[in-house]
């Protein structure tokens, strides 16, 4: 089979789960990066800086996985701008941190209260262009080379086969204004000043979804509109306040992907069964639930099973602890369980540290070798 | 005994728990009776939210009132400078900077009558070693959210083991990708899946 044919077999193995229908083998899907640098005797340091260094890694790390239907990325080194997406600064490996340390967000009060008002008078797309160059420190043209060769990494990784799943993504409000003004600042400001909130929330929202549509638009066999949220888990708030401030715009931003016929993949950190039933009220078919093993994969499959597709869940700390024996068999027990409609994966990415026998016992009990 | 500010602390009414503070405190009240009351609105928040009636922001705004009442009695209360249950320290392991769990548990335990020795983020052996010497702490937390940090935990409760300092002292460790097999694997004794739990099973332990 040619790398072209390879390529189509699986996107449409991925498209055919998420859709509930059943594919010829269980698509197998991770989520990773720092893992395949550490492969491919890449530094943190330079895959985090370096767009040529990082897809010389995502390339190696596709062709070592070999019968994996998708990776994440195809390049990465764009270093600050990584914090954008949650208004936070970044801890980088080679710079602040030790070369092969991975890189951390550096969450600190860069957000005022008056902030709101901004947004509220000026919009949040001016208001996150200054916000990028003037608190984050961002430079974007030193970037601008990283963004120009994109296309051509992404390119390079189809021609050899791979779909990349997760690479457009849509920023989820709770995450970048909680990130800028701090977690614990955010959930008191919502207490005190919930109007103001609504409203920003309201301009957040909007622009998200165009900017997502306009990006889609670009996009070439987009599988996924990614989305994080692990600061917006029902877990946090209140009933009341989560229905009001969380599930209404998540919903908002969730039917405008399927409104252009892109699937939502929720990824899915901490605890999320309290909120499993609203899902219920989007379309059969039209979105993926991506939990990193601390929403019991079983439960989402009791409540979403015939909803919406599962992927998840070999979870962070078995790939680094556990033997290649209990993964595959873990791995096998999870394909078996959750039926059609599933995609294997790791439950959130795979670890720098992770056994690479672990990661490949996934990938054998995926293809049924 | 003002049974209306500690049902304000509970129901987390910041006007109301602020003026009674003020109204308390104009009639010659104690400022450490002040603080038990609000210490029992405190107790009945924690209850709230072992009964899933609260949840983490609830948590997250009981303790920025409970600050705030703190500072018009002068800073008394506030940070655990009434200690009911003595001292817990607690930081992000070495390679994590991590901050915002370890936060969230910090405060929710400074305002649950503990004295609170931060240590913050990126932190060595060395400084949990000294900080176990200097505090006697007879719970300490360990705060990683990354499973590269995993070895580092494990390498610090060894070197407290070799230094003679578990004996009576309690770790906790918690985090994201932190689970049973984690907790086996760097020899701690227990996980902490949130706040709460470390505030209930600290008051266990340190004596309620």
């Amino acid at each position: 089979m040619t790398n072209q044919e390879m390529y189509q077999l699986r996107l449409d193995r991925i498209k055919k789960a998420i859709k509930l229908e059943k594919p010829d083998k269980t698509p197998f899907v991770p989520v990773a990066d720092s893992f395949y640098a550490k492969l491919a005797g890449v530094t943190l340091a330079d895959f985090i800086t370096s767009a040529e260094a990082s897809h010389k890694a995502f390339m190696y790390g596709a062709q070592w996985l070999g019968d994996v239907e998708a990776v994440s990325f195809s390049y990465s080194g764009i270093g600050d701008f990584m914090g954008a997406f949650f208004f936070s600064k970044m801890k980088l490996p080679g710079r602040e941190l030790g070369e092969n340390v991975l890189w951390q967000f550096d969450e600190q009060e860069l957000m005022s209260t008056e902030d709101y008002d901004t947004i509220l008078k000026g919009g949040f797309r001016a208001f996150a262009e200054d916000f990028y160059v003037n608190r984050l420190h961002i430079d974007f043209e030193k970037l601008a080379p990283v963004f120009e060769v994109g296309p051509q990494y992404d390119q390079e990784m189809r021609d050899l086969g791979y779909p990349m799943y997760d690479n457009l993504n849509m920023t989820f409000p709770i995450d970048c204004l909680s990130g800028g003004r701090t977690m614990a600042k955010f959930m008191v400001d919502i207490r005190r000043m919930p109007e103001k909130i609504i409203e920003v929330l309201d301009i957040v929202v909007k622009a998200n979804i165009e900017d997502m549509k306009n990006m889609a638009a670009a996009w070439v066999d987009p599988l996924d509109v990614w989305f994080s949220m692990g600061r917006a888990c029902p877990d946090f708030y209140s009933t009341k306040i989560w229905e009001k401030f969380v599930w209404k715009y998540l919903k908002e931003e969730i039917e405008a992907c399927i409104e252009i016929g892109i699937p939502a993949n929720l990824h899915i950190d901490a605890n999320w069964e309290r909120a499993l039933p609203y899902f219920k009220e989007l379309p059969k078919g039209t979105c993926v639930f991506e939990t990193d093993g601390t929403t019991d994969i079983y439960k989402v499959k009791e409540v979403l099973g015939d909803k919406m597709c599962i992927k998840g869940d070999v979870q962070a700390a078995k790939l680094v602890l556990a033997t290649a024996e209990d993964v595959y068999k873990y791995s096998c027990q999870l394909i078996k369980d959750m039926g059609p409609g599933f995609i294997l994966s790791s439950g959130c990415s795979i670890p720098y540290n992770a056994k690479p026998e672990n990661v490949k016992a996934m990938v054998a009990a995926a293809s049924g070798k | 005994m003002s049974k209306k500010l500690i049902e304000a602390m509970a129901d987390l009414d910041e006007d109301l728990v602020l003026s009674e503070v003020k109204a308390l405190i104009s009639q010659n009240v104690l400022a450490l009776d002040i603080i038990a009351y609000l210490q029992e609105g405190m107790g009945i928040v924690g209850k709230r939210f072992e009964e899933k009636e609260y949840f983490l922001s609830e948590l997250i705004m009981s303790a920025e009132i409970f600050n705030e009442a703190s500072q018009l009695l002068g800073g008394v209360g506030g940070a655990g400078a009434t200690s009911k249950y003595g001292t817990f320290v607690m930081g992000t392991i070495y390679d994590d900077i991590h901050d915002i769990g370890k936060n969230i548990v910090t405060t929710v335990m400074s305002s649950n009558g503990f004295n609170v020795v931060d240590l913050g983020v990126d932190v060595c052996t060395e400084k949990y070693i000294d900080a176990i010497k200097e505090y006697k702490p007879k719970v300490i937390g360990i705060s990683c959210l990354l499973t590269t940090a995993f070895d580092n935990i494990k390498e610090c409760i060894q070197s407290i083991e070799k230094a003679g300092l578990r004996k009576d002292l309690k770790i906790l460790i918690g985090g994201g990708p932190v689970d049973e097999a984690t907790c086996k694997y760097v020899g701690a004794d227990h996980v902490c899946k949130n706040a709460q739990e470390t505030v209930e099973y600290s008051k266990k332990y340190m004596g309620e």
